[in-house]
């Protein structure tokens, strides 16, 4: 996948100190495709959203505080983006509840201290989203998430 | 079990299911009134459900036996973990219809398009030919669901929907076996878990309303990776020409190719052991099919409706391949991923369309751990954020017509959900 090349480049350009994804660091997405937003929370504290569309036409933003970590991110579009990488460490965890998926288009959802992750729709048309609830900037409300 | 310990998602849902199915589970527990919002630890025992009592049926009346009905059960499925899953019989040949076999079990399907079939449940005999990518080596397939992914091939069959035959379909066969597509590929792995080893059918029949499983995105680019060129050296994404993808059987019926009507019966306070419905091929094509009363919903680009629920509005969606009704509410208590309300209670929800129609919605909600043992089909549910996903249970003592993309109605053209 050309994509994932440019990314990857892109990450070693940056210098980047370690893997992206949910619970990883991205010092900086400068340089890198898609485009940064910077924001506040209620609490007047920034973030930045990091919004980039893949070639298969799904949007994913990766929420990333002052320090460079990633602490949530969402995805919403026609097919499921490469969540392996996007949720990073927490990704065996949706794997493992979608095992215990009741139906095909059930919603799954992880609940736990460390981790959120709700992941739902069906062909065509998914959205999902995943947060770290201890690792929140101070005044953001995961229920924001688009 | 007390229902206070009751907790846990899908998977204690799941193992109570089974639980149940084997009637182990017994001690009268699961009175319903579970309203623990603490986080029990994993190792929590199953849901389950109340000791069986007397068993209730659907009622309802149900279209008659006609060369565009078939008919729709709802049972525990192949592998007895299925809860609200709706299923249909089909006939299956090979190319020119030498060898022909049902395959029951396949799930009635309004949020996915094609037909998939479970390769282990393909008898030897019904050899279906790989269909080839343009550089000629046979096609791969990985489609994504929200719990998890389904990898397999894409062949063709001759297919029959009760009196309707198609000839020469694209299918998706699942857990093929062939050297080829015996380990999926990365883009595919990356998406989730493995649905093929779990899914409790014997096959998919999505009828939604668009007419390919992926369209144009996979004609144009291989990069959506839900098609691949597979040797046994591995696959490789590929691009699909529309002809060549996992089509929705009704697009390509002979007649009665404008869409469905999904029939339920009726399912009271505290479910139902058993439940019949039908799937009616067409829509205004003949007698069995006419739209009468039912108000069109048309649907935004993505397919979605908007559905307003405690003064908020989100995306909503009518799917008979989910087994519940979740919605955003965080204020009900809730047992694992299931609402478990201490009474059955009735949610309220306005459903709107871009094209303007709107219509409240009642949506009974009860507690999984509170039904008899044996029941097959419930109003239940569970949060879900940002979205409304009415699943089965609004399927219940309703017809409800789903319209295919851009076909001639004659409430005009799909895609629209009518009811």
């Amino acid at each position: 996948m050309p994509r994932k090349r440019t990314f990857v480049v892109g990450l070693a350009f940056c210098a980047v100190s370690a893997v992206a994804g949910l619970a990883g660091d991205r010092d900086t997405a400068a340089g890198l495709p898609g485009r940064t937003v910077q924001k506040t929370t209620a609490a007047a504290v920034a973030y930045s959203e990091w919004v980039r569309k893949l070639d298969s036409g799904t949007t994913v933003v990766e929420y990333v505080d002052t320090r460079g970590a990633v602490f949530a991110v969402t995805w919403s579009g026609p097919f499921l983006p490469d969540l392996r990488e996007l949720l990073g460490p927490h990704f065996p965890s949706l794997a493992l509840q979608q095992q215990r998926a009741s139906s095909l288009h059930a919603p799954v959802v992880v609940r736990t201290d460390e981790v959120v992750i709700v992941s739902g729709g069906r062909m065509g048309a998914f959205d999902g989203r995943a947060w770290l609830p201890q690792r929140l900037p101070a005044g953001f409300d995961p229920r924001s998430l688009p | 079990m007390s229902p206070g310990a009751a907790q846990r998602a899908m998977r204690g849902v799941l193992a109570s299911l089974l639980c149940a199915a084997v009637a182990a589970c017994g001690g009268g527990g699961g009175s319903g009134g579970g309203t623990s919002a603490a986080a029990a630890p994993s190792s929590s025992p199953p849901l389950a459900f109340a000791v069986p009592t007397a068993a209730s049926v659907g009622t309802g009346a149900l279209p008659a036996p006609a060369a565009n009905v078939l008919a729709v059960k709802v049972d525990r499925g192949v592998r007895g973990t299925a809860f609200n899953s709706p299923y249909v019989t089909i006939t299956v040949c090979t190319p020119g219809g030498s060898v022909c076999r049902d395959i029951d079990h396949v799930l009635l399907d309004t949020g996915s398009y094609g037909l998939r079939l479970a390769a282990a449940a393909l008898p030897a005999e019904l050899v279906l030919p790989p269909l080839r990518t343009a550089d000629g080596t046979p096609t791969g397939q990985c489609v994504h669901f929200a719990s998890g992914f389904a990898w397999g091939s894409v062949r063709t069959a001759d297919v029959r929907l009760g009196g309707q035959a198609i000839a020469a379909l694209p299918v998706q066969v699942i857990g093929d076996t062939g050297p080829a597509f015996a380990t999926p590929p990365s883009q595919c792995s990356s998406v989730g878990a493995n649905l093929g080893a779990r899914l409790d059918a014997n096959g998919v029949l999505g009828v939604g309303m668009q007419r390919q499983d992926c369209g144009t995105a996979c004609a144009a680019s291989a990069s959506p990776s839900i098609y691949f060129g597979c040797t046994e050296a591995g696959c490789k994404s590929a691009v699909a020409p529309l002809a060549n993808q996992v089509v929705n059987p009704v697009a390509v019926l002979p007649a009665h190719n404008n869409g469905v009507a999904v029939v339920l019966q009726q399912v009271p306070a505290g479910g139902v052991t058993s439940l019949a419905g039908a799937l009616v091929l067409g829509i205004g094509t003949d007698t069995n099919n006419q739209l009468g009363t039912a108000q069109a919903f048309g649907v935004d680009s993505r397919g979605l409706l908007a559905a307003g629920y405690k003064g908020h509005t989100y995306p909503a969606f009518l799917d008979s391949g989910a087994n519940g009704i979740y919605l955003p509410d965080s204020d009900l208590p809730s047992c694992g991923d299931f609402f478990c309300p201490a009474q059955p209670t009735t949610l309220g929800a306005s459903l709107q369309s871009p094209n303007g129609a709107q219509r409240g919605v009642d949506l009974p909600v009860e507690a999984i751990a509170s039904l008899p043992g044996g029941t097959v089909a419930a109003s239940i549910g569970g949060n879900e954020a940002g979205m409304v996903t009415l699943g089965l249970p609004f399927f219940f003592g309703r017809t409800v017509f789903v319209a295919l993309k851009d076909a001639p109605t004659p409430a005009g053209p799909g895609p629209y959900w009518a009811f």
